[in-house]
């Protein structure tokens, strides 16, 4: 096989994904069927790792990133959506990691596409504001990879997000 | 196993029917599918703007009290520390 390399791109339409698999069926069906009405929505934008290795090129890991905000779980619901007690942030979703580059457990694919997720954030940070990343693992199990990178967990019974400062990302990735 | 579908019917005027039939020919796709996908975009819209991650009271007091202040974090400079494979 030719060398490869490997780059972060928008979505686009014009690539190619139907070969994508990571594994997780709402995973795959979520980038092919709904990543695109999801941007045209306005609800989040769609990276693409793509990799190429001579002429051939495929996409191999994908990330979402949405502004949302984070609240503390005991104010009252009225309340949920005001300045002070909610802070702006950004959610990395659906960062997912083709199955082929996962059989390479050394190269650590997930947390060179984890590390690229953070500094996407940590330059929509730079024009829209925000001072905390979200992650919402699904499965939950997936929680251990996010902690295992910086992430703390929110702590929440029956929900397994995680969180990292901007402050924090931007010490370390800024 | 066939995917349950549920139905929607709604009564509109006649020129927004004649709009939809027209924008569905425009993009080559049947009215049902072009109404689907208007449908699921507003709805999305919606969604994400409520959408609101919760904090364990104690957890989120913590971070507030220092929020422009970087935590330690080894693991993260562990990741900033990986070399770069992704351009």
């Amino acid at each position: 096989m030719p060398h490869a390399s490997h780059r972060l791109v928008r979505f686009s339409d014009d690539y190619d994904l139907s070969g994508f698999d990571c594994g997780y069926a709402v995973y795959n069906s979520w980038l092919r069927e709904h990543a695109a009405s999801s941007i045209r929505a306005g609800v989040c934008a769609v990276y693409l790792l793509v990799e190429h290795a001579g002429d051939r090129e495929r996409v191999v890991g994908y990330f979402a990133i949405n502004p949302t905000q984070v609240a503390s779980s005991d104010m009252p619901s009225n309340q949920v959506r005001g300045w002070p007690r909610s802070v702006p942030a950004w959610k990395i979703g659906k960062l997912a990691v083709h199955v082929d580059l996962r059989t390479d457990a050394d190269a650590q694919w997930g947390r060179h596409l984890l590390r690229a997720a953070i500094e996407t954030v940590l330059r929509a940070c730079d024009v829209g504001g925000g001072k905390v990343i979200i992650v919402d693992p699904d499965p939950p199990a997936l929680a251990r990879f996010y902690v295992d990178n910086g992430f703390r967990p929110c702590a929440v019974h029956g929900n397994s997000a995680c969180y990292l400062k901007v402050s924090t990302a931007r010490a370390l990735l800024g | 196993m066939a995917e349950h579908k549920a139905r929607l019917e709604a009564r509109i005027d006649r020129d927004l029917d004649r709009l939809i039939v027209e924008a569905a020919e425009a993009l080559h796709v049947s009215k049902t599918a072009f109404v689907t996908e208007a449908l699921r975009e507003a709805a999305m819209k919606v969604v994400a703007r409520g959408e609101t991650t919760l904090m364990a009271p104690e957890v989120f007091d913590a971070m507030m009290s220092s929020i422009d202040e970087p935590d330690l974090a080894p693991e993260l400079a562990d990741l900033a520390a990986l070399p770069r494979r992704i351009s």
